[in-house]
């Protein structure tokens, strides 16, 4: 679904957290469910659609051209996996550490992600253009 | 996704994918590490390519296939992977017992 129908599927998502958001401001004022719930379980949400996200960039394939040395693809597959794991990781400290702390964490994480994706970027740039001198 | 689960219980067709972790290869390059016939290894080729586990270029008169693995696709054959190996084991030992006629 992920990646047949991107746009579909970014629109019930982001239903899918209004709709939870709501029913979780509701639940808490009526002291259903902790004040900290509604905010948990959106950052939650956010860190699993990254996640989903993430895991379908391999399958984005760059066009294909005569002697493909795969080193865009192995980018991608990198970059899938880092953000896969950033995600979980994002969800799994809104889950688990305490809420003054949960944000800093968490960025943390997925900040870490980020960099580490630019750095391959610019190791796979620097490897093709490498590629391409040396014919 | 039954598609995929069908695709990845084969050991053959799981090792395909592994080899095309690094990198693209032609048919003929990925054949060439089986003992099958081409017909066989082209089947073989046709459910992954069902699956959307692979993907096919034309290139002249070559076929390149190109890995077309989700994350969560990888994973799947990660695990799948180990627990072929682990039934692999076990199914030996069972023979190797039977053999030595213990249970």
């Amino acid at each position: 679904m992920m990646t047949r129908k991107p746009i579909l599927s970014g629109i019930l998502f982001g239903l899918l957290i209004l709709i939870v958001a709501l029913a979780l401001k509701f639940a808490a004022a009526r002291h259903l469910v902790s004040v900290d719930m509604p905010m948990r379980a959106i950052q939650i949400l956010v860190g699993l659609m990254m996640a989903l996200y993430g895991s379908a960039i391999p399958k984005k394939l760059p066009r294909f051209r005569e002697g493909d040395n795969g080193l865009v693809q192995s980018l991608q597959r990198t970059t899938g996996w880092l953000l896969t794991v950033a995600g979980l990781g994002y969800a799994a400290v809104w889950a688990l550490v305490p809420l003054s702390e949960a944000a800093g964490w968490s960025m943390a994480v997925v900040g870490a992600a980020i960099a580490l994706v630019a750095v391959f970027v610019v190791r796979t740039h620097l490897a093709q253009r490498a590629g391409r001198a040396t014919g | 996704m039954n598609a995929v689960f069908k695709a990845l219980a084969d050991p053959t067709r799981r090792r395909v994918l592994e080899l095309l972790k690094s990198g693209p290869k032609t048919a003929g390059e990925l054949s060439d590490q089986f003992p099958f016939s081409k017909p066989t290894m082209s089947a073989h080729f046709t459910v992954l390519r069902e699956a959307d586990l692979v993907d096919m270029q034309k290139s002249g008169k070559t076929v390149v296939y190109r890995l077309k693995l989700s994350i969560l696709e990888d994973a799947l054959l990660s695990f799948a992977d180990a627990v072929g190996v682990v039934s692999r084991n076990v199914t030996a030992s069972k023979s190797r017992a039977l053999k030595k006629g213990t249970p």
